[in-house]
């Protein structure tokens, strides 16, 4: 259950920061600023993340065990599918931090 | 006659490579604006991550619009049917409507407020 | 000699005299390798031999003695007394169908979708018989191997809540052993089952909750089976979007 309530904050999450690029869009980056600063949207983002990350998990354990690939003679397991996509969401979040970030 | 609800097949679909795109996008994106930002913590140091991030014309809008249309996508459909599951099924119509007209609008905002802030988005660098 | 007893707390449903369904309880001696299907064999030989269930086997391959053992859908023959706390154990006829008597259920709406899917091999054309059997290697054969163990015992229908909401819904061994055969080399029946099990009520009325896999007693999990037809399903109606006139079978 748990698991299908992340589809929760993952969606009120878009709808939240779809309200704050409204504000951008309209040059109103303070009222942005204040809105991401509100402590009970920054408690409400740790939530979303902790959902978002359980909600990664469980996608990269179901996928594993949908679409096992073959590695010679054995199949892939579903918590190596877990293991590697983990590490491929580490990769890919660093690299938006540092290209869209950092530079 | 049985008959394949291609359509749902599609939407599906969509959903799916919403669930990835929210499994892999999303948390970065949430850790950046939501709270790295507020709590000045590593990598934000002065300026908020979305003026960052939207600095970069083409990635950094493309970015956005992916990681917020496909997560709002995913999310919506799934909790439609978490309704469904909670025994508000006789609501199903309206509710999946009333699902549908948010992932529409949601989607169309997003496009038109990144394009406001980028209005130079579809010229050539 | 003092005994071990069990209580055994069971659903007792006779139409032509009860207007609703009661609990009566049984004592039966308690031993430790006893299953709840044991126990049921001894109330209706020794203390009550009115009550009403089905079984076969014993043995976990007939698929017919499934109930609801203090409130999951198990099979009585696979049911050991030891595994449940205390020594009262509730046993209630399976959820989501229509109870005709006691524990016994009917099968009919299961029985209609099993039919519905064809669970037969489908040939364009059958060869004649001296050109030899149809060939098989072992991967094509593990495609779709765990799915073929599904004994129809409807214990994953109990579980599924979409069902116990929707009763059109095709439910997870009707869809199991439909991707069964759409996996099997030997079978040519896609065009025959892909509308059954891509219709509406087939596989997108599933939301993933995942119990019929978790009760499933013979390791089918047909809420894999589900998922690789929806992608199928998925692939499909993308393909026959930008090909329009098909690329060939």
């Amino acid at each position: 259950m748990i698991r299908e309530w992340t589809s929760f904050f993952v969606a009120v999450f878009s709808l939240i920061y779809i309200y704050e690029l409204s504000l951008f869009a309209s040059g109103a980056k303070d009222s942005a600023h204040a809105l991401m600063r509100n402590p009970g949207i920054i408690a409400f983002n740790v939530l979303a993340l902790l959902f978002t990350l359980y909600h990664a998990s469980t996608w990269f354990y179901l996928i594993g065990k949908v679409q096992p690939i073959k590695l010679g003679k054995t199949t892939s397991k579903p918590w190596q599918a877990l293991l590697l996509n983990i590490v491929l969401l580490l990769i890919i979040s660093y690299a938006v931090i540092q290209i869209l970030i950092l530079r | 006659m049985p008959k394949v609800a291609r359509l749902h097949a599609i939407l599906w679909g969509v959903f799916s490579m919403g669930g990835f795109i929210a499994a892999f996008l999303l948390p970065v994106l949430i850790y950046l604006v939501g709270i790295a930002y507020p709590l000045g913590l590593w990598p934000v140091a002065n300026g908020d991550p979305t003026s960052a991030i939207l600095n970069h014309r083409h990635i950094g809008t493309l970015f956005l619009f992916v990681t917020v249309a496909g997560s709002l996508y995913h999310g919506i459909f799934r909790f439609q049917s978490t309704l469904t599951e909670i025994g508000l099924a006789r609501a199903k119509r309206a509710l999946e409507a009333i699902g549908y007209l948010i992932i529409i609008i949601g989607i169309l905002a997003t496009a038109i407020y990144l394009l406001q802030y980028n209005p130079s988005f579809f010229s050539l660098p | 000699m003092s005994q071990d007893v069990a209580t055994i707390r069971v659903t007792r449903y006779r139409p032509e005299k009860d207007g609703e369904p009661f609990f009566q309880d049984y004592k039966v001696p308690y031993r430790k390798d006893m299953v709840v299907l044991d126990a049921l064999n001894y109330i209706k030989a020794n203390l009550d031999g009115t009550l009403t269930y089905r079984w076969s086997c014993r043995m976990g391959v007939c698929g017919s003695c499934g109930a609801n053992v203090d409130g999951v859908p198990k099979l009585t023959c696979a049911s050991f007394l030891h595994e449940f706390k205390g020594r009262t154990i509730k046993v209630e006829p399976l959820p989501h169908f229509p109870v005709i008597k006691d524990l016994v259920v009917n099968m009919d709406d299961f029985m209609h979708k099993l039919v519905e899917i064809k669970p037969w091999i489908i040939r364009d054309k059958e060869s004649p018989p001296e050109e030899g059997e149809y060939r098989q290697s072992a991967e094509e054969l593990e495609r779709y191997q765990q799915f073929s163990s599904c004994i129809n015992c409807m214990l994953c229908y109990s579980a599924c809540p979409v069902y116990g909401l929707n009763e059109k819904f095709l439910g997870p061994a009707a869809t199991a052993l439909a991707y069964r055969y759409i996996e099997d080399s030997r079978d040519q029946g896609k065009d025959v089952r892909f509308p059954i099990v891509h219709e509406i009520e087939g596989v997108w009325e599933c939301t993933l909750v995942g119990e019929c896999s978790v009760v499933c007693p013979k390791g089918v999990d047909p809420m894999l089976a589900i998922q690789k037809t929806k992608i199928l399903g998925a692939t499909n109606a993308l393909k026959s979007l930008l090909m329009p006139r098909g690329a060939g079978k």
